[in-house]
């Protein structure tokens, strides 16, 4: 055997040329696809065919094994499928925060905060509008300038409210879009899973289709998470979220589905599943459409609740300029609209104004570990007290430095008839101490007077004092010997006036001449009385008069109090401080010395009813962080509110405590007698079960104003926004404001019925309105109207920051992969010329070996044999 | 490592847009001159500049309270003026008619432009100012004195007004009582017309005795009055000058915290306006060539 044939070698050298034909051909595909998206470059495989053994002449044991050229054995397309997961991943990331930001930077846009078009400014214009109204209160244009900025305000926020829900609603349409888009996605992989299967069946590798399908992956994971695997014949299963949507040819179509309720947003579907998606475009824009936005129109709607219900109750106290009681609510109430399902129960308000009454107990020294600490706590000055009892009698005390509490109560109980001391115990919240209190014996000690002559004595003994103006009668002997008519005209506190004369011998010469002053008064005069305090005659209007210098004026024709060099004086006076006990005082098996505790939740709430005022149990309850929170009105009725993070229900959480309490803060009614509220304090009773059905509730809080509000459904706001308005009855007339906050006559039980105007000046009522921008009333109690928008502001930018940051991070991330997938899958023209160089060489150098094997063929056969022919 | 020209091209116009968006957010900045003009460009600036801004505003409507309550505070002033002038001719009528060697007529004339002088006080405490009465303290629709020389502000009414300024209130105002009453709780008309009955009779003793330490005590409820109207207007002006203050650094903190600097923004612009040039020219010159040119 002499080897290959000549004719072998042709075929060898036409195999060169085919191979680099074929080549050729991947590298022109190439170029041609070098822009197309999703395209990864392709390369020939070139091998070798299979060697053919010869035996040779020389070895012919040891056949050589001889080449017979090249082929290609597959067109590879050139692809990482690593960096393509870690694509779809960080695809995944950057279009949701691509999605969110852009949508954030609309909501921080349409807030248009910091600037002074945003709601804040017109908050801050309302309030200006109101401090007009306080420093000229008998403008009508201020007070109508006060309801248009209210107005305004509302408008705005109600805008700004739609414009976010719209948003909502656009969001919702690019979710219903998407869901499309991915079906059409997903259809095309369906059709490409198709022609793989058979491309596999053939045994060929689909290059291009594989690319497509790729590209269609690419896409998919800018809206969701989306996760595939391939089976043994090439085909794909493809998950979307937590769903599968393609298994083979067969899909699975992702439906959108109305919400039954409210704007009927979409939830989406695969076949019967609910999808859930966890990443990617769709994510966040089900996110901003049912999370970041509700939450943003939550806080508007929190601020309109509130802010228009505390304006309501401030408003609803006062009198307007003309002296009438309105009871006028400034803002229309937001309250529950559909009926059928129990609403929430936002606010509930006591009937009880609990102010102007009378004071039975003050509390001294307090706090005490026992009770020697107190009675033997010494006085250090000398000092005298002077006990009035509002009418016609004075006591005096006369204490020494060195003298103990204890001689100071001894004396206070024999000598004083009307009122007693003595220590007691209280419940503090460090469990029980001692005090020192007065309390009444006969009479209630607002009805009557305690001076502290030295100004020192009553204030070490711990009670609460303030200054009192009296005339005082300072040189009776500069006055000539003579009689004298003094004409007291006097303005009573039921608002009679009454004129009483007094005659008054002077007689220099007697030495009791003070005294016999202060008798003659004393005894022809029945409202004012007299009393001697040092080398003075002090003038005390009794407690018909309130003990008020302003309610005398005096006729003095002779010049008596001219000569005595008469002059107004002030005196230290006890000042009676209106505590719990106070106002519960003498309610059934009410026992101010055990405290009580009122429980919300699980959180117990102690209350020390002998030094704690109203105020001090409402910010306790405030401090409590139990979700309620406690306000008073501007006459101390008693409200309870509910919160956001309990959706302005009070009826998520329990509310216990005695049922005296809840009686005598005007919630209950146990005895069919509104104006009775003496119930027993050693029941305890549930004031809120979240077991109760509302019906039960309302009949029990029947004393109570309740304030109800529509549930929140599931991923949708309040919608209180949307009922906000100013009172119609204002908007017409602007002279019903009120602004007046009048004054409560006394009343014996704690309950001011009877308020009267005091005049169109007084304008307490809109300063309170003013003030109440500092009550933190918002955000479960730890914020204030004032801060509160600023609080939504800088939640905005943080929100916002961050959706940028990580948008930017993703960014850079994704461009560095996708860098990195180009530099694998990429097509480099100077490659491809590179190796169409390449390429193209092989193939002349193919054609030349043929070429000589032509020639060598041509040799044999024309030139082989012919020697000498 | 492998280059692919897409991978040269996506580069550059990833760096180019980087460097556009940099310079368009500077624009802005020196357009607005702010440099913080959304909560997400720096959410704590943001949300001080917005806090800023409503203090600003609150310092604002302070002011215009401030200036309100010292308009009237001056009216109050003038009024009380008035009444001080009117006490001065009263006792130097009173100082005239004490000497016992005056005529009937005469003391009758004293007596005359005497009880013309307790009118005018009324018409001075009955004040209007636009529909309010000056001296009403809450009831400014009720004529604090009436046609008997009664005051008819009750005591209930009888309160100063107040404006809110900063955090605390300033009372302002003054009421009939506080200058009809004196201290001693006497009418002022009550202490005019026993003068007045006094001259008629003759009764100098009376007089010099008793009306005219009694027009002492008048005086000193005027006095008491002005000081009050001095000290609130003391008030005012510290108010107004720390308002301006506050003002003023607040303004300052506010520009500080969100304008932009214009020299600095200035700057980062023509950087970036470089970088932008040097991005376009190095992309014009590395995309111009490839190996196909060459072969």
């Amino acid at each position: 055997m002499a080897g290959i044939t000549l004719f072998g070698s042709l075929n060898t050298s036409l195999l060169g040329i085919y191979t680099h034909k074929l080549a050729m051909n991947v590298v022109s595909h190439n170029i041609a696809n070098a822009n197309t998206e999703g395209f990864s470059r392709q390369r020939p495989i070139i091998e070798t065919t299979p060697p053919i053994p010869i035996a040779t002449l020389t070895q012919p044991s040891l056949p050589m094994v001889i080449g017979t050229g090249s082929q290609v054995r597959d067109i590879q397309r050139v692809r990482d499928l690593f960096l393509d997961i870690q694509y779809r991943q960080v695809e995944n990331r950057f279009s949701f925060w691509d999605t969110t930001i852009s949508n954030l930077h609309f909501v921080e846009q349409l807030f248009s905060e910091p600037g002074d078009t945003g709601i804040r400014s017109l908050y801050d214009a309302f309030l200006s509008s109101v401090e007009e109204v306080i420093t000229d209160p008998t403008n009508v244009a201020a007070k109508r300038e006060m309801i248009s900025t209210a107005e305004q305000l509302v408008a705005n926020t109600k805008d700004l409210y739609s414009r976010l829900q719209q948003l909502r609603r656009d969001l919702d349409q690019e979710v219903l879009q998407i869901a499309e888009r991915i079906n059409s996605l997903v259809s095309q992989l369906a059709n490409i899973n198709e022609q793989v299967r058979i491309s596999s069946a053939l045994k060929v590798t689909p290059n291009d289709l594989l690319d497509e399908r790729d590209r269609i992956l690419d896409e998919l994971s800018k809206y969701s998470n989306v996760s595939f695997t391939e089976t043994s014949d090439g085909q794909t299963i493809v998950m979307l979220g937590d769903q599968v949507v393609l298994s083979g040819s067969v899909q699975t179509p992702v439906r959108a589905e109305k919400r039954p309720y409210a704007e009927n947003f979409h939830e989406l579907f695969a076949g019967n599943s609910k999808l859930t998606i966890n990443d990617g475009k769709l994510r966040a824009l089900m996110d901003l459409r049912d999370i970041t936005i509700v939450k943003y129109m939550g806080y508007l709607d929190e601020f309109s609740l509130m802010l228009s219900d505390k304006v309501n109750l401030i408003h609803r106290d006062g009198f307007d300029s003309s002296g009438t009681v309105t009871g006028l609510n400034f803002f229309v109430p937001i309250s529950a609209q559909y009926s059928g399902e129990d609403p929430a129960l936002f606010r509930v308000l006591g009937s009880r104004q609990m102010e102007a009454g009378p004071i039975h107990r003050v509390t001294g020294l307090n706090n005490y570990e026992n009770i020697p600490g107190i009675v033997n706590k010494r006085f250090v000055d000398d000092g005298r007290l002077i006990f009035f009892n509002g009418s016609d009698s004075f006591s005096d005390i006369f204490m020494n430095a060195g003298d103990t509490i204890n001689d100071l109560i001894t004396s206070v109980n024999s000598s004083v008839s009307w009122l007693n001391m003595g220590v007691g115990q209280h419940m503090t919240s460090n469990g029980v101490k001692y005090r020192l209190y007065m309390e009444e014996n006969t009479l209630p000690i607002s009805d009557t007077l305690v001076i502290d002559a030295s100004g020192t004595l009553l204030s070490e003994a711990g009670f609460q004092t303030e200054e009192k103006a009296f005339l005082s009668i300072e040189n009776i002997l500069n006055v000539e010997n003579g009689s004298y008519r003094l004409t007291f005209n006097e303005t009573l506190i039921d608002g009679t006036t009454v004129s009483e004369a007094v005659d008054i011998d002077v007689d220099t010469s007697s030495a009791t001449i003070l005294n016999d002053v202060a008798n003659a008064i004393n005894t022809q005069v029945t409202n004012v009385q007299a009393k001697v305090i040092g080398g003075s005659i002090v003038l005390v209007p009794v407690r018909n008069m309130a003990f008020d210098i302003n309610r005398l004026e005096i006729e003095d024709e002779e010049g008596f109090l001219t000569q005595a060099d008469a002059t107004t004086k002030s005196f230290t006076v006890l000042k009676p401080s209106e505590t719990l006990e106070n106002i519960f005082f003498g309610a059934t098996n009410f026992d101010e010395t055990q405290g009580f505790k009122i429980t919300i939740g699980s959180t117990d709430i102690n209350v020390d009813p002998t030094v704690d005022t109203l105020k001090d149990f409402a910010e306790k309850i405030n401090k409590s962080n139990t979700g309620v929170l406690a306000d008073l009105t501007p006459h101390n009725s008693f409200v309870l509110y509910s919160t956001r993070s309990y959706d302005f229900n009070l009826r998520f959480r329990k509310i216990s405590g005695p049922q005296g309490l809840f009686e005598g803060l005007g919630f209950i009614d146990t005895n069919s007698d509104p104006l009775d509220f003496d119930a027993d304090w050693s029941v305890s009773y549930d004031l809120i079960d979240p077991s109760e059905d509302f019906a039960t509730l309302r009949s029990k809080l029947s004393l109570a104003e309740l304030l109800t509000v529509d549930k929140k459904f599931t991923y949708e706001p309040f919608y209180f926004v949307d009922q906000w308005a100013v009172s119609s009855a204002l908007s017409m007339n602007a002279e019903s404001l009120a602004v007046d906050i009048g004054q409560s006559d006394a009343n014996s039980n704690w309950n001011a019925l009877s308020i009267s105007a005091t005049g169109r000046s007084n304008t307490k009522i809109l300063d309170l309105i003013s003030q109440s921008r500092y009550e933190k009333l918002l955000a479960d109690g730890k914020e204030n109207f004032f801060e509160y928008i600023g609080g939504i502001i800088a939640e905005m930018g943080v929100e916002a920051e961050t959706a940028n940051k990580m948008r930017d991070n993703s960014d850079v991330l994704l461009r560095d992969i996708n860098s990195e997938r180009e530099r694998v899958k990429g097509v480099s023209l100077d490659e491809e010329m590179a190796n169409m160089l390449k390429y193209q060489h092989a193939f002349d150098a193919s054609a030349r070996v043929m070429t000589a094997i032509d020639e060598m063929i041509g040799r044999v056969i024309d030139n082989l044999g012919v020697v000498g022919r | 490592m492998r280059v692919t020209d897409n991978m040269v091209s996506n580069n550059i116009l990833s760096n180019i847009q980087n460097t556009l968006s940099k310079i368009s957010k500077l624009h802005d900045q020196l357009s607005s001159g702010y440099r913080v003009r959304f909560p997400s460009d720096d959410a704590v600036v943001a949300t001080r500049a917005s806090n800023i801004d409503s203090s600003l505003r609150e310092l604002e409507q302070y002011k215009r309270n401030m200036d309100h309550a010292e308009s009237l505070i001056n009216a109050y002033d003038s009024s009380l003026k008035e009444i001080s002038s009117v006490y001065n001719r009263i006792r130097e009528l009173l100082v005239k008619g004490a000497n016992s060697t005056l005529s009937d007529d005469d003391r009758s004339a004293i007596a005359e432009e005497l009880s013309k002088l307790k009118e005018h006080i009324r018409g001075i405490v009955n004040t209007k100012l636009g529909n309010d009465y000056l001296f009403g303290g809450y009831m400014t629709d009720t004529q604090p004195v009436d046609e008997n020389y009664n005051i008819v502000i009750t005591p209930e009414a009888s309160k100063r007004r107040f404006v809110n300024v900063l955090s605390y209130k300033i009372e302002f105002g003054i009421t009939a009582r506080d200058v009809l009453i004196t201290e001693n709780q006497k009418s002022v008309f009550d202490v005019l017309d026993n003068a007045y009955q006094a001259l008629m009779k003759g009764d100098g003793q009376y007089i010099s005795e008793i009306s005219l330490k009694d027009l002492d005590y008048l005086e000193r409820s005027v006095m008491d009055g002005f000081a009050r109207v001095g000290a609130t207007q003391k008030m005012a002006e510290l108010v107004k000058s720390r308002i301006e203050d506050l003002n003023i650094f607040l303004t300052e903190h506010l520009s500080k915290e969100r304008d932009a600097d214009l020299s600095q923004t200035i700057t980062e612009l023509s950087m970036q306006q470089a970088v932008l040039d040097a991005a376009l020219k190095s992309a014009a010159s590395v995309l111009r060539k490839t190996l196909v040119d060459f072969v």
